[in-house]
């Protein structure tokens, strides 16, 4: 006697064996394959000969795999590109790194600024960049997450302006403003690492196959 | 029966062009192709979905779950801006290479 369940379970098992393990794509090939079954048995076909027509139809797991793979791998977080995680955890750490920032320099702000003439000093200018730096690292962080195309751009661009604000670290210091504590060379390597995961060849190679 | 090659490369224009009549889901996706082509573009049902998520990640579409009707979940997919830029792209290209087709194929009956 043909048990549709547990064909059904079969084929998601050959499904999960050829690498088809995130949740995601997997629920979404069931979900059409037992709308194409409803409809061949709408058709006349008996539950076997219908599971076994929409079995054809959705293709073998193992090229399936392979096309997942080249779309840029398979969703969710238990997806197994590692670029697209890493992207994820990346931009997990620009959201945390941004708020923890901001946190820190809206309370400089008030202290550069106003210059005694009321006129804003050149500390205020820095530090309003450096506001726009952790603001462009959360959002550019929110894109990553959520693998938008822009959110390698934002997060490029945050990383180069932080990279680029750290030098000013040491005129800030003749000023007397102490605007830097010393973590700052820990978010410049984190800017450094960053960049390399962004732009290094493998990463790359990844982006060419989408 | 329409070459593979060309299932292929039609496959992103197409979809676009349908999900931006409105959201739909990808089995609907593929009876309506089959529909309006009498049968005759025949996609290999599952290989849809890669070409759907590589849009998505792209930014042309977006997705969520709901429930349909039947009590059945399924992911509807939507057009977004971009999608319609790239729409706009792919028409613009399918409609250079169909001038030229036609063109060559008039000249050759003239």
């Amino acid at each position: 006697m043909f048990d549709l369940e547990k064909a059904i379970s079969d084929w998601r098992h050959q499904m999960l064996a050829a690498g088809i393990k995130s949740p995601v794509p997997l629920e979404e090939l069931e979900g059409h394959l037992r709308e194409e079954i409803e409809q061949q048995m709408q058709s006349g076909l008996a539950e076997a000969g219908a599971f076994r027509s929409a079995i054809q139809t959705m293709g073998q797991a193992s090229l399936l795999k392979a096309e997942f793979d080249q779309t840029g791998g398979l969703d969710g977080w238990s997806g197994n590109n590692r670029f697209i995680n890493t992207n994820r955890i990346l931009g997990a750490f620009w959201v945390a790194q941004g708020f923890w920032y901001l946190s820190d320099l809206s309370a400089l702000l008030g202290q550069v600024n106003p210059s005694p003439k009321n006129e804003p000093s050149w500390g205020f200018f820095i530090v309003a960049m450096a506001v726009g730096a952790a603001l462009a690292g959360v959002w550019g962080g929110v894109c990553l997450i959520r693998g938008t195309k822009s959110g390698r751009t934002i997060i490029s661009a945050a990383a180069i302006l932080g990279l680029s604000l750290c030098p000013l670290q040491i005129p800030l210091h003749l000023f007397n403003l102490n605007l830097f504590p010393a973590w700052i060379t820990i978010f410049a390597a984190f800017d450094l690492i960053t960049l390399w995961l962004l732009f290094s060849p493998k990463h790359r190679t990844s982006k060419a196959a989408q | 029966m329409i070459r593979k090659e060309l299932v292929a490369a039609s496959a992103e224009p197409l979809i676009l062009s349908l999900l931006a009549k409105g959201e739909s889901y990808g089995y609907a996706i593929i009876q309506e192709v089959k529909a309006r082509s009498d049968g005759k573009l025949q996609w290999t049902d599952g290989m849809l979905y890669p070409v759907l998520h590589r849009m998505e990640h792209k930014g042309w579409i977006k997705s969520r779950w709901a429930e349909s009707e039947t009590g059945r979940k399924r992911k509807y997919y939507a057009l977004k801006r971009d999608g319609k830029t790239a729409m706009a792209k792919h028409h613009e290209q399918w409609s250079l290479v169909h001038s030229v087709l036609a063109g060559l194929q008039k000249e050759q009956y003239v």
